[in-house]
């Protein structure tokens, strides 16, 4: 698709060539066609003003990625829920301050990311894809380290916070056989269990 | 932009509505690798085997631009946006800087041979550990994923490319062969004939690519293990605590003992910093390389000339 000296698409020369103006308008009309259908069947979920607080908070958008994400990391018996993300990742007392920036930044890298290359948000798509989103990233092979590269940060800030959220509840307790892990004593039916299992007399 | 590389013409000229046409495959490409969840790579591989089947830079050029504009336009640009759009510009630029013009398949169909064919196979995997190794650097560089996965995510698309573009160079060859494109029997007739003997010689060029692909192999694969090894050593929460280690395996008093401790130290202590840096000496080697071989491919020349 060379262009002639003068200008010219060179089309008396060679009679398969096409005006500058045809293909800018077949070029125009496949490209208002795209964009409308994928604006059509996509919501702008990339946009950082969806993510965004007054006080730089947790949104609800924050709490549901992270809870989608805890149903591709954790095993299939472990059920979460939005309140167990809510109380046992958010809720608890930052580690270190800054921590929970960390984690929403992660939360937002791994969204951006899903939307840009698998189109559509991470809770949009079943848990399988989400585990591809996340091994796509390089998170599963990266270590942690929160100084790291962003796969690397994904899996300090995220993907450890999720697990330890899961440790360190009774939620866990059929996986690891601690029913009762620290802080949790298990209230009055655990004294009540006998050692077999039954109920004590 | 991007016509003359090294001196040579690359492309006959980029045409405004050319290269809007290829940021819109590069848009639809990308859209369609999200919407079918194929990765990202596979389809940045696409467009490189076409800018190289076809010989057109600007095919890649206008890819990556595609998939910027795919991703802006979904406001969900990142460090990923720029890693796709530098691979397949490194990869195109690659197979430009090192194919000689007579390479280009489509447009010296009448010089093409099969070992013009295989010699260009070559130089596409030559140029993949390139711009392999160029974009997983730049992936660590941006703070992206660490040299070793980028590597890891990025090598088969390489393969891909080579495989479509292997493909395409065939099926030219083919249609060429039966004159279904282009050549009519009359041009056909100064082509010179496919010589099953000349594959087993080697022209300077060839030489010049198996150098270069020994260098980039060299790099990509050195980083690549550097940058495991550094990642790996750091999960040590000191250096004594690595030293301790290190001494617990070859143990103590002995040369090698001191030599295994001062380099694991110093991969701990400089092994990221090592591969950020392994760029700019790898571009030196290239470049005195490159240099000292054309030097000699023209006393070789002169040799042959006389």
């Amino acid at each position: 698709m060379s262009e002639n000296a003068d200008g010219s698409s060179g089309r008396e020369g060679n009679p398969e060539a096409r005006t500058r103006r045809e293909m800018l308008l077949t070029l125009g009309g496949v490209t208002v066609g795209a964009a409308g259908y994928g604006y059509g069947i996509q919501p702008s979920a990339g946009d950082a003003s969806q993510w965004a607080t007054h006080d730089g908070s947790t949104t609800d958008r924050h709490v549901e990625a992270a809870r989608a994400i805890a149903e591709a990391v954790y095993p299939t018996s472990a059920s979460v829920d939005r309140a167990f993300i809510e109380d046992h990742v958010f809720g608890r007392t930052e580690p270190r301050p800054g921590h929970m920036d960390g984690v929403r930044s992660a939360i937002e890298t791994v969204d951006g990311y899903a939307v840009a290359r698998f189109g559509s948000r991470i809770s949009a798509h079943p848990p399988e894809r989400r585990r591809h989103v996340l091994r796509s990233m390089g998170v599963t092979e990266a270590h942690p380290n929160p100084n790291g590269t962003a796969a690397e940060r994904i899996r300090f800030y995220l993907l450890n916070d999720l697990l330890f959220a899961l440790l360190t509840s009774p939620v866990s307790g059929d996986l690891t056989g601690i029913e009762n892990p620290p802080g949790y004593p298990g209230g009055r039916g655990a004294y009540r269990r006998a050692p077999d299992g039954g109920e004590s007399r | 932009m991007w016509e003359y590389i090294r001196g040579k013409s690359v492309v006959p000229g980029i045409a405004a509505e050319s290269m809007l046409l290829y940021v819109g495959l590069g848009f639809a490409l990308a859209a369609g690798a999200a919407n079918t969840t194929v990765p990202m790579g596979y389809a940045a591989a696409i467009v490189v085997a076409m800018a190289a089947g076809l010989g057109v830079v600007s095919i890649a050029i206008g890819g990556a631009v595609g998939v910027l504009v795919h991703d802006l336009f979904y406001g969900a640009a990142g460090y990923w946006t720029l890693i796709v759009s530098a691979w397949i510009v490194a990869y195109a630029g690659s197979i430009a800087w090192l194919s000689p013009e007579s390479r280009y398949p489509l447009m010296s169909r009448q010089r093409r041979t099969a070992r013009s064919i295989l010699s260009y196979v070559f130089i596409m995997v030559t140029a993949g550990v390139y711009a392999t190794g160029v974009t997983a650097w730049l992936a660590t560089a941006l703070d992206g994923m660490p040299v070793y996965i980028a590597t890891g995510r990025l090598l088969p698309g390489v393969a891909i490319a080579v495989a479509v573009g292997s493909v395409m160079l065939l099926a030219f060859e083919l249609l060429d062969w039966t004159s279904l494109v282009g050549t009519d029997r009359s041009k056909s007739a100064d082509r010179p004939e496919t010589d099953g003997g000349a594959l087993l010689r080697v022209d300077p060029t060839t030489v010049t690519a198996a150098g270069l692909f020994a260098i980039g192999a060299a790099w990509l694969g050195g980083i690549t293990v550097l940058d495991i090894l550094a990642r790996d050593l750091g999960l040590f929460g000191s250096e004594q605590q690595l030293g301790e280690y290190v001494v617990g395996i070859v143990g103590t008093d002995s040369l090698l003992s001191t030599v295994a401790v001062a380099a694991f130290a110093g991969v701990y202590r400089y092994g990221e910093l090592a591969v950020l840096l392994s760029a700019p000496i790898a571009v030196l080697a290239v470049w005195w390389y490159t240099g000292h071989r054309s030097t000699w491919t023209s006393i070789e020349r002169g040799r042959y000339d006389e």
